[in-house]
């Protein structure tokens, strides 16, 4: 029995999920985010307000580090994006999963590069456990009002027209 | 790890598929049945994200292969302001031969790793289960997940934050909760339990200084356990903080004092003795960041005398190679990601300069590391310290990040020196590396990423000679028609342990929808020491293959 502890435990849990989704709707997205409960501040202090989260018509979130290539050659993309599409409702958030100790790298990392959008320490990890709890990086989901509707795992210059469309479609939903 | 029996028992290993494949079938099924979004109605949310693996294992040790299922199942329901989350890991081995030689390596394991229950109101929130925690920049504390080491540390207790506009107030109490099956070296790691305790208060001016004081206080298990190299019974410290961010300036200061198990060399010159003292530890940290139009110009400073915690282990764990799993970590001052010893004392300083080189779209950035041997704190006892002979070490890295095509396409190369003086007799250590990395696109929904890094490391010593070898990665990434993701890489070390000089492997994953993919890996990849943030760890060869399913509902 207790070699089949592990199948059954994880059938068990599969099959009150696939139950409770039969009663329940799927036609809502993924994730309801409390993102204004989890972003105080900037990487340089600047408080964020509750309101320009919840004023903002797309939420875009990517994980990165200061040591993640792909991560890095992203974030340039990401702050065009927003530079094009911050007066019709974007708002992003580049949420640097880097180590407490290498806060001074992230803020120099962002400072030196003047993205178009706040740049965000997650230095105890608070973030990541509600929205990326298996560390991915890059690591892009795209939010409305508050839930999530589009993630992205990995960058690659070849993904990033997609992601734009799903940007330009969101924003130009009604 | 050792095995009596030196051949795979493959009838074995059949027996067990054919054994657990209903299980695995029917896991699959359910799964695959369940709607593909997450269950959502009126304030519910029910989200599941679910990690199988299967990988086969050809032991660079010599050890018979073996073969393994590992499922993780995380499960979150949120309501209101309430949140619970469940972490289910489990591990299978399979192919096994039936006699073995170690206590419990290649256990099965099957734990609730993570269990949390969260209430969250308008300032304030408070756990209960598991938890993360950091004090300051991580001299005292730092507890958070490290995936590319296998860590996970929590505190499973109870925790409760507040919040407002310019105060913030952390309490926290828990006993340590680790990942139970190291993946390093798959012995089965029991709970240390370690009481550890603290508290973290913080004030923020008008004009943004931000000042702030933590404590910590820990009772440690199996402080009578000899083999804890540095078993420590309990331990306390303080700390201060300040940051200015609007100005780029942060302090810190700690102090840590632990009593302890050390051990001597005893009268006689040959056995070891164990004796209980103090061990203090002293940590101070300064930063400042600043822009002058195009230059940016970040500049640190630490000294640290050994103020690291580490869980202690069960009786009997460490000698079977249980890695020692560490509560705290330092800012390195150094490029995250060398494979570099930390040091648990050091006084030293770096400062970075970047400029933004705008008309050609490119940031050049060159650093400058410089440590000293530190000088003597009061109450140092612990006699050994990998760094404790140090003279100085520099390190000097230049890069350069370049941005054509809008963005679309971007170069990187880095290229640096690291110098590691000892006091003689012991030998110096000298490392030179370059990298250099191209994101290339090449059609809508196609592109190439190109990663070429190479490590050249000698060590003088001035009796033995120099030993010199050479490490590198060189790896290429075709991305098709955006989902399909075709990787060959090959690792390659010319240093005299590893049995291989190159370490070919490749992978594809196809990412089906938003939230699952498949990934299927096949070959060796290189072991040795690993580092993120100032944590390191030693990390097997791999040789074999894997199968990965990933799923987020």
């Amino acid at each position: 029995m207790r070699r089949h502890a592990l199948g059954f435990l994880t059938v068990l849990l599969l099959t009150a999920c696939g139950a409770a989704g039969a009663r329940l709707s799927t036609e809502a997205p993924a994730g309801v985010v409390g993102l204004a409960d989890l972003v105080h501040r900037d990487v340089f202090g600047e408080p964020i307000p509750r309101a320009e989260i919840a004023d903002a018509k797309v939420v875009m979130i990517d994980f990165w580090a200061t040591w993640c290539k792909p991560c890095k050659a992203e974030l340039p993309l990401l702050s065009d994006l927003q530079a094009r599409y911050g007066a019709a409702g974007l708002r992003t958030y580049a949420i640097a999963l880097d180590e407490a100790g290498s806060a001074a790298a992230v803020q120099e990392y962002a400072e030196s590069n003047r993205f178009a959008f706040r740049v965000v320490h997650d230095d105890d990890g608070s973030l990541a456990r509600e929205l990326n709890p298996r560390l991915e990086m890059p690591y892009t989901l795209l939010l409305v009002g508050g839930r999530v509707v589009h993630t992205h795992r990995g960058f690659s210059t070849a993904d990033f027209p997609a992601v734009e469309a799903q940007v330009r479609a969101l924003l130009e939903t009604p | 790890m050792r095995l009596r029996a030196a051949t795979t028992d493959r009838r074995r290993f059949r027996r067990g598929v054919l054994q657990y494949a209903p299980t695995i079938l029917v896991m699959l099924a359910m799964t695959i049945s369940a709607p593909a979004r997450a269950f959502h109605v009126q304030d519910w949310l029910i989200d599941l994200t679910q990690s199988l693996a299967v990988e086969a294992h050809h032991p660079a040790s010599g050890d018979p292969d073996f073969q393994l299922v590992r499922e993780k199942l995380t499960l979150a329901v949120a309501y209101d302001v309430y949140r619970a989350e469940a972490r289910l890991e489990g591990t299978k081995f399979l192919g096994l031969p039936d006699a073995w030689n170690g206590p419990d390596p290649y256990a099965d394991v099957l734990e609730a790793e993570k269990l949390t229950v969260e209430v969250r109101g308008r300032d304030t929130r408070v756990w209960v289960g598991d938890f993360y925690q950091v004090l300051g920049r991580g001299f005292l504390l730092n507890l958070r997940k490290m995936d590319e080491l296998g860590l996970d540390t929590t505190l499973r207790g109870a925790k409760a934050t507040y919040q407002d506009k310019n105060l913030s107030l952390t309490a926290f109490g828990g006993f340590s909760n680790v990942v139970n099956l190291d993946s390093a070296t798959w012995l089965k790691v029991s709970d240390p339990h370690d009481l550890l305790t603290g508290a973290a208060a913080s004030w923020r001016f008008p004009a943004g200084l931000e000042v702030g004081a933590h404590g910590l206080y820990a009772h440690f298990r199996h402080d009578d356990t000899p083999e804890n190299d540095r078993a420590r019974q309990e331990a306390w410290g303080v700390g201060g903080t300040f940051e200015w961010r609007r100005f780029g300036l942060y302090g810190e200061a700690d102090f840590l004092s632990a009593s302890t198990l050390s051990y001597f060399v005893a009268a006689n010159g040959l056995d070891l003795d164990y004796r209980p003292s103090t061990v203090d530890g002293l940590a101070a940290f300064l930063s400042a960041l600043q822009r002058f139009g195009p230059v940016t110009v970040l500049a640190e400073a630490k000294w640290t005398h050994r103020p690291r915690l580490e869980a202690t282990l069960h009786p009997g764990e460490s000698t079977r190679g249980v890695a020692a799993i560490p509560y705290t970590a330092a800012p390195t001052l150094e490029k995250e990601d060398l494979r570099l010893t930390p040091h648990d004392s050091a006084l030293g300083a770096r400062v970075r300069v970047s400029v933004n080189v705008e008309p050609a779209d490119a940031i050049l950035a060159v650093s400058h590391t410089h440590f000293l041997d530190p000088p003597d704190a009061p109450g140092s006892l612990t006699p050994i310290d990998p760094y404790d002979d140090l003279d100085r070490i520099d390190h000097t890295t230049v890069s350069w990040e370049q941005h054509l095509l809008e963005h679309r396409l971007t170069l990187t190369g880095t290229g640096g020196f690291r110098q590691e003086k000892k006091k003689s007799p012991e030998p110096d250590h000298q490392l030179w590396y370059a990298e250099a990395s191209a994101q290339v696109p090449v059609a809508p929904g196609f592109a190439v990423d190109l990663i070429a890094r190479h490590e050249d490391f000698s060590d003088d010593d001035p009796l033995l000679g120099t030993t010199a070898w050479r490490e590198g990665t060189l790896a290429m990434t075709w991305t098709l028609w955006s989902d399909l993701v075709v990787a060959a890489a090959a690792d390659y070390s010319t240093r005299s342990t590893s049995e291989h000089t190159w370490f070919p492997n490749g992978s594809v994953e196809w990412k089906y929808t938003d939230s699952g993919s498949v990934k299927a890996f096949g070959g060796y990849s290189r072991g040795g020491l690993k580092c993120v943030g100032g944590v390191c760890r030693i990390l097997p060869e791999f040789d074999g293959a894997w199968v990965q399913w990933v799923e987020r509902f």
